[in-house]
């Protein structure tokens, strides 16, 4: 199998928008982590991530866990399994893709 | 479950590697930001304590029954409060921490060693070592943060 063909097995659309990569980057090394830092984090307005994370969601790779602190409602987002699975895969078809040019 | 089908072709190389520059430059900032100094100070006045409490002739064990676990509820409260509170390390922070533990232990235990031949004073000495280790920790990481951020 070519390097080419390895990457395009782990290729994810749904993650390669480079808000959702860095989303993802951000729960694969914080494994719980509140919306406001994520937000905070990517430099985004709220609205912006709230859209990105609901095609996460909707894909089954990020799950929302929602309390109450402070007399606040805030969310903590992290990654599924199936969502770790993915993202990882994904880096390691965006390797193979540069690897198989060099 | 929606999912996006591959439609859009593959990156060239260059997109590839500004992605995977991306990814490392996020998971650089999420350890750029470090816990609260209030945080190191908590640990290293109770490291200060349990030593001094032997100079002073004070029962350390209460000081380190009680504080410890009081200590250790508080950061965690402290964290559970704030979002941005929580304490994040990633390998080189872990190293640290260990080394750290294994000196400020190894003070602990030369200063129960070597405090009645020598005097209480080395419990003192003890104390200074434990402060220096937690804050020169607390310095590197701040350092390496600032740097990553």
């Amino acid at each position: 199998m070519k390097d080419t063909d390895l990457a395009a097995s782990g290729f994810n659309d749904t993650i390669h928008a480079p808000n959702r990569l860095r989303i993802c980057a951000l729960l694969d090394v914080g494994e719980e982590v509140e919306f406001a830092t994520v937000q905070k984090q990517l430099g985004v307005s709220a609205s912006v991530l709230s859209k990105h994370v609901g095609v996460l969601v909707n894909a089954g790779y990020v799950r929302q866990h929602r309390a109450v602190r402070d007399t606040r409602q805030r969310v903590w987002l992290s990654l599924t399994d199936e969502g770790r699975t993915a993202y990882r895969n994904h880096i390691a078809a965006l390797r193979a893709i540069v690897e198989g040019h060099q | 479950m929606e999912r996006e089908q591959s439609t859009s072709p593959q990156p060239t190389p260059e997109q590839a590697l500004a992605a995977l520059r991306d990814v490392e430059q996020t998971r650089s900032s999420y350890y750029a930001e470090l816990n609260p100094w209030w945080t190191t100070a908590i640990i290293a006045a109770f490291f200060c304590a349990v030593p001094l409490s032997a100079l002073f002739g004070i029962d350390w064990k209460t000081i380190a029954l009680l504080g410890g676990p009081l200590g250790l509820g508080a950061l965690v409260w402290a964290s559970r409060r704030s979002p941005n509170a929580e304490v994040r390390f990633g390998t080189v922070e872990i190293t640290l921490l260990l080394v750290g533990t294994v000196i400020v232990i190894a003070g602990l235990m030369s200063g129960s060693f070597l405090a009645g031949t020598y005097g209480v004073w080395v419990w003192g000495l003890s104390a200074a070592v434990n402060v220096a280790v937690i804050v020169g920790i607390d310095l590197i990481l701040r350092r390496k943060a600032r740097r990553a951020a």
